[in-house]
């Protein structure tokens, strides 16, 4: 009986107890390059594009599920031919060994209220 | 020694004065009560104002005769039926013996020597010149302070006090006195006269008169009393105004003291913000070090737990920057050292904290930023680096590593994570940001 109580008292100690929280360490390097012939000056919405999208993959579940060790982008951005005011960021892994990884090949628009819309080559 | 010696004698000083003043007090009154006497003899054996008088005066037979002996003068009489109160005595003048006499009001007793041969009393009169009385040229109008007494047989003298004496009462009915002038006066008298008393009977009779002896005081009682009083009154006042002098100095010295140390505090805090801004500040390129760096994490850390406003901690290092030192000298490096500070400066917030984590290595703590943010203020920081031109000699490059803090969680694990980010940067061929991302694992 005392055990228990014994036991029941710990219990409830460690639930009282602040608790850190533990977090996956994953890095993620992304290079932002223009298309060419693209002005990135002009592109007004560009740097929160940039901001959003990074924000964006990192939460990504491809990108969290990733076994890639080191993942690192390049992406190449410029307006969309359609709609001028929209910028489309294509992404692909640095190491292109690992192109055919689902993670490794991306493609995001982002409208000039910074809507961004991330699609990986498998449909996600 | 001296400092002590004023001390006590600030000390001491007012009671000394109120010991010295108790000290007379009592001094005077032990003197005035076992001395200061004041004897004034009047022997007749040789004053020669001095005659007999008889009740002729009043229409009597009486006979007198005065005789002067080595000591004093013998009146040898014989009193007759004749006036309706027969009497012979002495009269004694004194000072011009009309106006001008003696002042006997400052004794406090008259010690008369008369020896009767014979019986009955004497009459003793203080005769009292008042101008508001004195008739000119009439004897009669000096006051009758009188008393009556049975001389001893012995050799002691009679002995009396002023208050004894009262005013004649037929004097002042003949004269018709008003009774608030009906009172005892010794300060002026010219005359005093020793009579055969009232019931001294007929027939011969002998008064022996020695003479008078008056006794008092050299100062008064009053006069005394008034004087202690003036004199605990005085020394108060003096110890109130020293008291006041002093109290003025002290506050003079008490305020120059309070600025004085005013002052120094005030110096000293100049010194300690100082001591303080400088233990936290990099001496060589101004921005602070890592106890700097300390407090301003705490607050973040506050903000975030309380607020959930997230902070993002970017670390870099100079890539190569040993190869700079060997190359160029150490010179050189300071100055990479100073320029990426000056750069850094030029970009970042206000509310952003720079600090020198050792060697080639800075921490940019960003509050209110989530890791995005601080991702890209890293890329932009890094192509700033690589396209400026922080020495002339070569090109200069940065590595980063970025983290974002977890609430709750120990700060180290956030430098590790970016440090992990850093090195990450650094295996990838440098010049590079990684932003270490995070996923909860429970």
């Amino acid at each position: 009986m005392s055990a228990a109580l014994l036991v029941v008292g710990i219990c409830c100690l460690s639930g009282c107890a602040q608790r850190q929280p533990e977090v996956e360490y994953r890095p993620l390097q992304i290079h932002w390059t223009a298309a060419p012939g693209q002005d990135e000056n002009s592109m007004t919405n560009k740097d929160l594009c940039v901001i959003k999208i990074t924000s964006r993959l990192m939460s990504e579940k491809p990108v969290q599920a990733s076994k890639v060790e080191n993942l690192a982008y390049d992406v190449v951005f410029g307006r969309t031919a359609e709609n001028a005011e929209i910028l489309e960021f294509n992404g692909v892994c640095e190491d292109l060994s690992l192109a055919n990884q689902p993670e490794c090949r991306w493609y995001a628009t982002c409208d000039e209220q910074g809507d961004v819309v991330v699609k990986f080559n498998n449909g996600d | 020694m001296s400092k002590i010696l004023e001390k006590l004698y600030a000390l001491f000083r007012m009671n000394i004065l109120i010991f010295v003043l108790l000290a007379v007090t009592v001094i005077a009154l032990f003197a005035y009560q076992n001395g200061l006497d004041v004897i004034d003899p009047l022997y007749l054996s040789d004053y020669p104002y001095v005659i007999a008088e008889t009740d002729s005066a009043d229409g009597g037979t009486s006979a007198v005769q005065l005789t002067r002996t080595d000591s004093s003068i013998v009146v040898d009489y014989e009193l007759r039926e004749g006036y309706a109160y027969p009497y012979v005595g002495v009269k004694i003048f004194l000072g011009d013996g009309k106006t001008r006499g003696r002042d006997l009001s400052k004794y406090d007793s008259i010690f008369v020597w008369v020896k009767p041969r014979g019986e009955g009393t004497v009459r003793l009169y203080m005769r009292g010149y008042d101008s508001t009385l004195y008739r000119a040229g009439d004897e009669s109008s000096l006051k009758f302070n009188e008393i009556e007494f049975f001389p001893l047989e012995e050799t002691y003298p009679a002995v009396f006090v002023p208050k004894e004496f009262r005013v004649a009462g037929w004097w002042v009915a003949q004269n018709e006195i008003n009774v608030h002038k009906a009172h005892v006066d010794l300060s002026n008298i010219p005359l005093i006269e020793i009579q055969t008393g009232t019931n001294a009977p007929l027939g011969y009779g002998t008064l022996e008169i020695k003479g008078f002896c008056f006794k008092g005081k050299k100062i008064a009682k009053e006069k005394l009393v008034t004087s202690l009083v003036a004199m605990w009154f005085v020394t108060f006042l003096i110890i109130l105004i020293i008291r006041f002098f002093d109290y003025s100095r002290e506050r003079a010295a008490n305020k120059k003291k309070r600025e004085e140390l005013e002052k120094n505090l005030l110096a000293l805090e100049i010194e300690k913000s100082e001591y303080e801004k400088s233990s936290k500040e990099d001496p060589l390129t101004g921005c602070l070090n890592r106890a700097g760096f300390s407090s301003i994490l705490m607050r973040e850390q506050e903000n975030l737990s309380k607020n959930g406003s997230p902070v993002s901690f970017v670390i870099l290092d100079i890539d190569h920057f040993k190869q700079i030192n060997d190359s160029y000298g150490h010179n050189v490096g300071d100055e990479v050292l100073v320029n990426l500070t000056k750069l850094i400066q030029g970009k970042i917030r206000n509310t952003d904290a720079l600090v020198r984590w050792g060697g080639e290595e800075f921490v940019i703590l960003c509050g209110d930023t989530p890791i995005q943010n601080a991702q890209f203020l890293a890329e932009k920081l890094r192509m700033a680096i690589e396209n400026g031109e922080l020495i002339k000699q070569q090109k200069v490059t940065c590595s980063f590593g970025i983290a974002e803090m977890i609430a709750g969680e120990d700060p180290k694990r956030l430098f590790e994570r970016a440090d992990k980010a850093l090195y990450s940067s650094k295996e990838n061929g440098r010049n590079r940001v990684t932003s270490a991302t995070f996923k909860r694992t429970h």
